[in-house]
């Protein structure tokens, strides 16, 4: 088990990507966790936390044994371990590529999931013929299109690589061009730009002196707002490089717009952000702990 | 006054739209405004500079169209410097699935420039390896800082010589990668908070760390640049405009008996502007006018909210 999850050899299961037998332990995989998880459906309720409390534990305490086990340093891989906590620690670092393809596949599967939620609900839209349907309808025929001339371009592509670059583009790489570049991509950048309109208005509205602190805020404000205006920044230097003739040591320097922001970020910005990150920190500690020995009870126990 | 207080929502959207769009139909030489250069933006330019020819770069890649006025000017920043200094890059993505393939357009649209002012394009395999999207980029970094060698298993890319997949660790561009301290920079192109990734598994690893991230994410990004966790940060479009001008200008670089434009008190040597088939350096520059104008009706709005709020307290207290 330890060299497998290692990888120091090739596991038996190992083979040629695209393969027929990849295909087939695709979907030899497939079924057996299918059967895992209706097992796991079937398992009666009282076992259900104990397996799922197990699992989480033990994915968790690799990660804690792999932070705090010693860890040979610079083991040759023609090098035997001295001791027993040297070929821990050894085992320990070879076996994380293989987690980290584990944790990675899980992670890429959760796109899975989304995916089949958008099928089923529009789905279920469409067939019912439910309010704002016809939304749904063009929902999934655009996910259809993309996958279908996303898929047949990445075939095409593997199987004449001349076709990635835009001299050897066919009908299919023009059309996924078209469909990802051209309107996917459009679109989520007109979404975004809808943010500049939002702020506009709600600086417009929000930003109001009715007390000192929100004064202070707001002459922060307008100092990096203005800081970022490279001309504003650019006269203020100039400005003040007339008043000092250009003396770096002069004590007006300090007032350039510049400084003035360097300041700001200095010992006000950035302060305030590690005080908050390591506010997070903490309370993701907290609740890594919480998950990891499984003392989370708000999904219901 | 009330009405000050009130101003129509979308007489102002229409200002945005205008202030907004008359800059990007305006000739460059119009809209070419000069800019100093900040020190956390010197030092991503003179570091990557720095980097000996033929090293091997990793580029994580964390943005999409969204962003483009700020991230793909800052990707194409790091390409030319990349083409010029002859450097190899491993390029993929942990934030978003169509990242990989914004980062290929923008490759595929500079190569096209490339070519066309004579220069060699970046080609895949020999130049760099492009490994896609990794749902969960703290194991994929975690791997990195504990073993680069094993974090590509089976992976492979297209050689265009031997006109067959090859495993990616065969290229030129990770052959010589064996530790953390074989990469010479880690570069995070980033929309979102993925630099605080980097920082956490790879300081002290032996490799330097560099952020490209937007306006939004610059502050955050500048705390790891205060405390020299990263060697430099380009931020925004700012950072764009920065990097182009270093790239025109050079730094610490006079010429005719002039004043340097971009002068690095921290930097003793000189680094000449880039070869005019680099050119052109407008990216940033293109949208830097429209930042002015949207940022100047920002401050408009808010100056004005606040004299119609002063003027009807006043009002209010007679």
């Amino acid at each position: 088990m330890l060299n497998l999850l290692a990888q120091s050899t090739l596991p038996p299961f190992s083979v040629e990507g695209g393969s027929q037998q990849a295909y087939q332990m695709i979907a030899i995989t497939l079924i057996a966790g299918f059967a895992i998880m209706a097992g796991l459906m079937f398992a009666p309720t009282k076992l259900r936390r104990p397996i799922a409390v197990s699992v989480t534990f033990l994915a968790g305490f690799y990660y804690v044994l792999l932070w705090a086990w010693p860890k040979p340093v610079e083991l040759a891989t023609s090098e035997k371990p001295l001791n027993q906590t040297e070929a821990i620690g050894r085992w320990i670092t070879d076996a994380l590529p293989g987690v980290s393809s584990i944790s990675q596949t899980l992670a890429a599967l959760l796109l899975g999931l989304g995916v089949y939620s958008v099928l089923r609900l529009h789905s279920t839209r469409l067939m019912k013929k439910q309010k704002d349907w016809l939304f749904s309808l063009v929902l999934l025929i655009s996910m259809f299109t993309m996958v279908g001339v996303g898929y047949a371009d990445y075939n095409q592509v593997i199987a004449d690589p001349t076709k990635a670059s835009p001299s050897g583009w066919g009908p299919m790489q023009y059309a996924k061009d078209f469909l990802f570049d051209g309107m996917l991509q459009s679109m989520d950048a007109a979404m975004f730009s809808i943010i500049a309109f939002f702020i506009l208005f709600a600086a417009y509205r929000a930003f109001r002196i009715r007390s000192v602190e929100s004064t202070v805020l707001l002459g922060t404000a307008l100092i990096v707002m203005f800081s970022l205006m490279g001309l504003v920044e650019y006269a203020s230097k100039n400005a003040i490089d007339s008043m000092t003739g250009g003396d770096p040591g002069h004590f007006l320097n300090n007032f350039a717009l510049s400084e003035v922001r360097d300041w700001i970020q200095r010992n006000v910005q950035g302060p305030g952000i590690q005080a908050l990150a390591w506010g997070i920190g903490i309370g993701s500690l907290s609740m890594g702990l919480r998950l990891w020995l499984s003392l989370e009870k708000s999904g219901g126990n | 006054m009330q009405k000050l207080l009130n101003l129509n929502r979308f007489a102002m959207y229409a200002l945005l739209v205008i202030a907004v769009s008359i800059p990007l139909f305006m000739p460059a030489s119009c809209t070419t405004i000069p800019t100093l250069t900040n020190s956390n933006t010197q030092d991503l330019y003179i570091e990557l500079m720095a980097i000996p020819e033929g090293k091997t770069v990793f580029v994580e890649s964390d943005w999409t169209v969204s962003t483009r006025g700020e991230s793909a000017g800052q990707l194409e920043a790091f390409l030319k410097i990349a083409r010029l200094k002859n450097l190899k890059f491993v390029l993929f993505s942990g934030a978003d699935p169509q990242a990989p393939q914004v980062a290929k357009n923008v490759i595929e649209g500079l190569n096209a420039r490339f070519e066309k002012n004579g220069l060699k394009p970046l080609e895949q395999w020999n130049d760099y390896i492009d490994v896609g999207f990794y749902p969960d980029v703290e194991a994929f970094w975690q791997t990195v800082a504990s073993n680069p060698r094993r974090v590509f298993p089976g992976k492979t890319a297209y050689d265009p010589v031997a006109k067959q997949d090859r495993d990616v660790y065969e290229s030129p561009v990770l052959k010589d990668i064996r530790k953390t301290s074989d990469i010479a920079m880690v570069v995070n192109i980033t929309a979102s908070g993925t630099i605080d990734i980097i920082v956490q598994r790879m300081s002290g690893k032996g490799a330097k760390l560099a952020g490209m991230v937007t306006g939004v994410m610059a502050p955050e990004a500048l705390v790891y640049y205060n405390s020299r966790q990263i060697v430099g940060l380009s931020g925004g479009l700012r950072g764009v405009v920065e990097m182009e001008t270093m790239m025109a200008k050079g730094v610490n670089f006079s010429e005719g008996g002039k004043e340097p434009f971009v002068k690095a008190a921290q930097f003793d040597g000189v680094i000449e502007p880039l070869p005019a088939s680099y050119q052109p350096f407008a990216r940033g520059m293109n949208y830097f006018a429209s930042l002015h104008a949207a940022l100047f009706l920002l401050i408009i709005a808010v100056v004005l909210g606040n004299v119609g709020l002063f003027m009807t307290r006043k009002k209010g207290g007679k």
